[in-house]
């Protein structure tokens, strides 16, 4: 097959000027972009293309739009590493941003069949469930739901608070260093309850990371489950060759 | 101690008590769950917040709602290693017997306002787009595209980019792929999008973007891929 140079696609053509113009003059968050009418003009395209480009950027999250006003720029996402909850936490603190967190509950209770699994201990075993809800500048964006075994890290949740972070915890107290780890990357949608802790509307999609943490012997340190919001949120990743 | 007296109420947990019970082989793929009448009882719960729950594994492609028989385990979702979406076609997803792929279009066209920015080109100077349909089991799953400067690869258009992978035809002209960044978002999709890949309403779509880098820190191709959130999910590994 051969190819041939083509023109661009109209549509194609306007959504690629459109990020473009965004990202070359810097816009910052809330900015309003000029009308449609000056956009067609400067571009040269039609209203109904413009249109159709600023549509994809508002369901890509982009833009957003104001009924009666205009479109602005939305807000960037937070990146989430997928190199882990603790550098998430760690990055977001260094890029200037207020992280809290509020524990929802914090029990002892048996292992079910997939807790048991992923924490590889038998059935029944008494491991601790810790469920909290992370606020980023006041704004609720995940749940996290952590299992950590109870009998080999007694006393674990007589350490942990709020204002603690776990994985200094594992090193200071039990000599575990978290090392490596598989994560799993999905997507599910906002229950009722959720959506009342994260103030979004209830099946709005949400990310579904879960994964086991090892640590230097390759025995696995915690299972977790973390709900993150998709409007808050981006994963990113840098892979080297 | 900062032990809470707040116990998780059982609504709260239901589609994770769902998703394990698939998780653990109790609701075998193929098979129906139980009704919601059976599990409102069960569980103590209303039939909405029953409803709530199973909707979400719905539109997650754990569950499948057939009209009048019930709500179906599809079984585990095709999941993709992270590290090897790789462009057009990454090495797992060519050695997988289930994806096939269909070329939409391979062209030139002018880098434009975007890829000039991103590419170090000039406006007029020429690019590569390359645009393919991935279907996983016949079914249709990802829109992928792929953008590079034509002056990095001059002969890109003698090469069927359904065979071989991004990586392959690097190497075929000895250029090394340093790494690679990529960005996951979830989105809900343009309408045209949606319509290609018969996205299912209520169900998401992830927006996987990668630029790829060679030794030199310069960006030499950059791609866009709009996958359906209910048929594929991701996997990392990480290491410290």
């Amino acid at each position: 097959m051969n190819t041939s140079v083509t023109k661009v696609q109209p549509g194609m053509e306007a959504i690629e000027k459109l990020e473009d113009f965004i990202k070359v003059n810097r816009l910052k968050p809330h900015t309003r972009i000029p009308c449609e009418k000056d956009l067609c003009d400067l571009w040269g395209v039609s209203r109904s293309t413009l249109r159709q480009a600023v549509d994809e950027l508002v369901e890509n999250g982009i833009l957003y739009r104001v009924l009666n006003k205009g479109v602005y720029v939305a807000e960037p996402r937070y990146p989430r590493d997928m190199a882990g909850v603790d550098a998430m936490v760690r990055d977001l603190i260094d890029q200037g941003n207020l992280v809290s967190k509020k524990i929802l509950t914090m029990n002892v209770i048996e292992a079910n069949k997939q807790i048991a699994r992923k924490l590889q201990v038998k059935l029944g075993t008494k491991v601790y469930e810790i469920i909290k809800c992370r606020k980023i500048n006041d704004v609720p964006c995940t749940i996290e739901t952590t299992y950590i075994d109870a009998e080999r890290y007694p006393g674990f949740i007589d350490h942990y608070n709020e204002n603690a972070l776990m994985e200094p915890i594992f090193e200071e107290n039990y000599d575990t260093y978290q090392t490596s780890g598989t994560e799993h990357i999905n997507v599910t949608y906002a229950t009722q309850a959720e959506a009342e802790v994260l103030g979004i509307e209830s099946g709005e999609p949400l990310f579904y990371a879960s994964g086991v943490a090892l640590d230097q012997n390759g025995e696995v340190v915690m299972f977790y489950k973390q709900l993150i919001r998709s409007d808050k949120f981006i994963f990113v990743a840098t892979v080297e060759s | 101690m900062a032990k809470t007296d707040y116990k998780m109420p059982i609504y709260l947990q239901l589609r994770e008590i769902i998703r394990n019970k698939i998780d653990d082989g109790e609701y075998m793929p193929g098979t129906a769950i139980p009704s919601e009448n059976k599990l409102a009882e069960t569980f103590g719960i209303n039939r909405i917040t029953i409803r709530n729950a199973v909707d979400a594994l719905v539109n997650e492609g754990l569950l499948r709602r057939v009209q009048g028989r019930g709500v179906f385990v599809v079984g585990k979702k095709n999941e993709l290693s992270i590290e090897e979406h790789a462009g057009f076609v990454g090495d797992a997803i060519r050695s997988d017997s289930r994806v096939s792929i269909k070329e939409l279009q391979k062209s030139e066209r002018e880098a434009g306002n975007k890829y000039a920015n991103l590419f170090g080109l000039e406006l007029e100077d020429e690019i590569y787009y390359i645009r393919q349909m991935h279907s996983l089991n016949g079914v249709e799953t990802s829109i992928e595209e792929f953008f590079m400067p034509k002056k990095i690869l001059p002969s890109l258009d003698s090469i069927n980019s359904s065979v071989f992978t991004f990586r392959d035809i690097l190497s075929f002209y000895g250029i090394k792929l340093e790494k690679m960044t990529q960005t996951l978002r979830i989105i809900k999709g343009s309408a045209k999008v949606r319509k290609l890949l018969n996205v299912p309403e209520g169900v998401a779509i992830f927006l996987l973007e990668c630029d790829f880098y060679n030794e030199k820190n310069e960006v030499i191709a950059h791609s866009i891929s709009n996958i359906r959130s209910d048929m594929q999910s991701f996997s990392v590994s990480l290491h410290k």
